[in-house]
């Protein structure tokens, strides 16, 4: 055994007392709400929606030009439509996006061309493992490393629940106030580009959010007269419906995308597929390197502002610079198919995390499931993970089985699937722009939904082509509504005298540090490339 | 214009919204613009630090062709293949794209949600020059979705197009004879 290893191991026991500790008073309360999960996620219809939603994620993720977020942006409005309960709706919204990253290998290591952003480094040793002939292996080690990912992911919240259940019940409104600022801030700062322009947006999103008839004052806030703005109901007393500006702000500038750029589908053709089950073998055989990949995937889901195009490629370098293969690159090393793999399908368990716990998303998936949470009336922190523990444990079962079924229908039907990546960019079109209009209108069966999506569907173009940060203005929106609720909480309590807490001074403390952090780089980057030009 | 005075420009747009939204929130009581104050505030200067950083230069936005999202975005399939598209066509796609997005709703607002998705696929994919098979399958496919799933199986109520209003017509008999003739086929009467 290395030293490296023996610390690693280390580490894990050390975790694992820890773990023990915290979780010995909640260890029954777990497994109970836990089995009542799991029978939730099996019962009907929750089942029929995870199937749907498991479908809907495959064919979706092995599709070039179009993005699991915006999918489950334009699903959204079905779900609250549907009137589906928390565990149904997450079924069907979770396990279509649980299934993405995975899917989205096939076509990468098939075509060269990525099904998912999170997939892109797949193509780097398993293009060429396709073109030796050797696609079945890759995608069998793909597939199986993807499933162990996905499964250390979901553990990951498991594990998380007794350690961050203390310390958000000692929070009060103040803190979680600070903490949705937090939220913003991160996102702003950390989602790439210019962190002024992402704080900026974050600000805009908590602005748009108070749009609609204050329920404290009845005071008509920037509602023009109109009394669609005023909202309320599902809402919870805000104007601007979260699905018709989601499905604006990701959806319409992506159809925009597909159309201009996206015009073909991957024309190559693919022979039959073997060598699938000694893929398989090759994944259990680097097991130790599918779980540090895992590991690796998890912790960057939990850093704000990052996700599965990060981790992949951190993946991607740590398995070949382990693997002492750093001269072969790009040559079809199979390490460099199974660490990636691993890593961007269990950044989702990590990014839920701190979705759960503090309402704070990892990424732009987590802050649209942010808004399925709050729209079906859950609160993310003590209420998940007490009253709800429940709800919040049948994600993690969505997790799972959701990965299992994939990866097995994918080993099943891997020939046929290839097929699927040939649909033309021009026949999505319409059924696209059906499900945008048909999505966004279900919000409150008006035409008014389809304004708002237009208005910010021309407001997401114009952020992606000015470089404006799209995902920090949505959670604005999203966070907005609970950050002026615990503010108003907040001020009647305490006035400004609420600032001078210790919890929000360590908050405020964390903020500072998280706007300072991107810029202190930016700048020394700036000076690091100065003497060289 | 050149793209960094659109890029100036949608900066002070911005700037200008978010002021007449502080300005707005100046008339409502304490409780109702402390949210807008607090979090307004220190946006406006964002803003004005940002913009007087375009103006002078210190900030040029990135060229639009090579800045996706993280975790949003694929990169576009062209780029994806290693091939770029000359600016004039790229310029001319976006514009036709926005007028059927635009087109879309338009329909959906003049003829109602059934007739008008159907009307746009159909047209959409005749201008895309796609073969008659596959025109007629997928209207077929996208009326019938909208029928058949969202009118008759969710109960969507689908307002009427205000054509129909304006001209004294109705499509709701004629889908709603749809429905029941299919709920009597299901077996569902």
């Amino acid at each position: 055994m290395t030293g490296n290893r023996r610390l690693t191991w280390l580490a894990i026991l050390v975790v694992l007392a820890l773990w023990i500790y915290l979780a010995q008073d909640m260890a029954a309360e777990i497994g109970a709400a836990s089995m009542k999960g799991l029978l939730r996620v099996f019962a009907w219809p929750a089942f029929g929606y995870l199937l749907l939603g498991n479908v809907i994620g495959f064919a979706v993720g092995m599709l070039p030009g179009l993005g699991g977020p915006v999918t489950m942006a334009l699903m959204l409005g079905f779900a609250f439509q549907l009137k589906m309960d928390a565990v149904e709706a997450f079924s069907f919204l979770l396990g279509m996006m649980a299934v993405t990253a995975t899917t989205g290998d096939i076509t990468s290591v098939l075509f060269g061309i990525p099904g998912e952003g999170s997939t892109a480094s797949t193509i780097v040793e398993g293009h060429p493992m396709a073109k030796k002939g050797e696609a079945g292996r890759a995608l069998g080690a793909s597939l199986m490393s993807s499933l162990m990912g996905a499964l250390v992911g979901a553990c990951a919240i498991a594990v998380a629940i007794p350690i961050v259940t203390p310390l958000v019940l000692s929070l009060g409104t103040p803190e979680f106030f600070m903490l949705t600022v937090a939220g913003v801030t991160f996102v702003g700062a950390l989602s790439g580009g210019s962190v002024v322009k992402g704080l900026a947006a974050g600000g805009l999103g908590f602005m748009f959010s108070l749009v609609g008839l204050d329920m404290q004052t009845a005071t008509e806030r920037y509602t023009f007269g109109f009394i669609y703005l005023w909202g309320g109901g599902e809402t919870g007393g805000a104007g601007i419906g979260l699905v018709p500006a989601t499905v604006g702000l990701f959806a319409i500038p992506e159809i925009v995308d597909l159309a201009t750029k996206g015009g073909s589908i991957a024309q190559a053709h693919v022979g039959r597929l073997g060598g699938v089950l000694q893929g398989v073998k090759d994944a259990l055989r680097h097991w130790w390197l599918v779980i540090r990949c895992s590991a690796m995937g998890t912790y960057i889901g939990i850093i704000p502002g990052m996700g599965g195009p990060v981790s992949q490629w951190v993946a991607y370098a740590h398995a070949m610079q382990s693997s002492g293969k750093q001269d072969q690159v790009g040559t079809g090393v199979i390490e460099g198919v199974v660490g990636p793999g691993a890593a961007n399908n269990s950044t989702l368990g990590g990014a839920l995390i701190p979705t759960i716990a503090f309402g704070i998303p990892g990424n732009v998936t987590t802050a649209i499931l942010l808004g399925a949470f709050l729209i079906l009336g859950l609160r993310p922190g003590t209420s998940m993970l007490t009253k709800d523990l429940d709800v919040t444990l049948s994600l993690v079962w969505v997790l799972v089985v959701s990965n299992v079924i994939t990866v097995s229908v994918c080993f099943l039907f891997l020939n046929q699937l290839a097929r699927l990546t040939r649909i033309k960019g021009t026949l999505l079109i319409p059924p696209l722009l059906l499900f945008i209009y048909l999505g966004s209108y279900t919000h409150s069966n008006s035409i008014g939904d389809i304004v708002i999506t237009l208005i910010f569907g021309a407001l997401g173009w114009l952020m992606v082509t000015f470089d404006w940060s799209r995902p920090a203005l949505l959670l604005g929106l999203v966070l907005g509504r609970l950050a002026d609720n615990y503010l108003w909480i907040t001020y009647s309590r305490y006035e400004f005298g609420f600032l001078a807490r210790p919890g929000v001074l360590i908050i405020l403390g964390i903020i500072i540090v998280s706007i300072a952090y991107p810029l202190i780089s930016q700048r020394r980057r700036v000076r690091a490339a100065e003497p060289e030009s | 214009m050149s793209f960094h005075g659109y890029s100036i420009a949608f900066t002070g747009a911005l700037f200008l919204m978010l002021a007449w939204g502080l300005w707005e929130a100046s008339k409502w009581e304490i409780q109702a613009s402390l949210m807008a104050w607090m979090i307004g505030l220190p946006t406006a200067a964002l803003l004005a630090l940002q913009l007087a950083r375009q103006i002078i230069g210190t900030d040029e936005t990135p060229a639009p062709a090579d800045k996706d999202e993280p975790g949003v975005f694929n990169a576009s399939l062209l780029e994806q293949q290693g091939e770029t598209l000359d600016p004039a066509e790229e310029r001319r796609r976006t514009t036709c794209i926005i007028v059927w997005v635009l087109g879309f709703a338009a329909a959906i607002w003049l003829v109602g949600f059934q007739l008008g998705v159907a009307l746009m696929t159909f047209l959409y994919l005749k201008s895309a020059r796609e073969s008659w098979g596959a025109v007629v399958s997928i209207t077929a496919a996208v009326l019938g979705a909208v029928v058949l799933a969202f009118d008759c199986g969710m109960h969507i109520f689908f307002a009427e197009g205000k054509l129909f209003v304006w001209t004294g017509l109705s499509t709701s008999p004629l889908f709603t004879s749809v429905c029941y003739n299919v709920s009597v086929l299901v077996g569902a009467r």
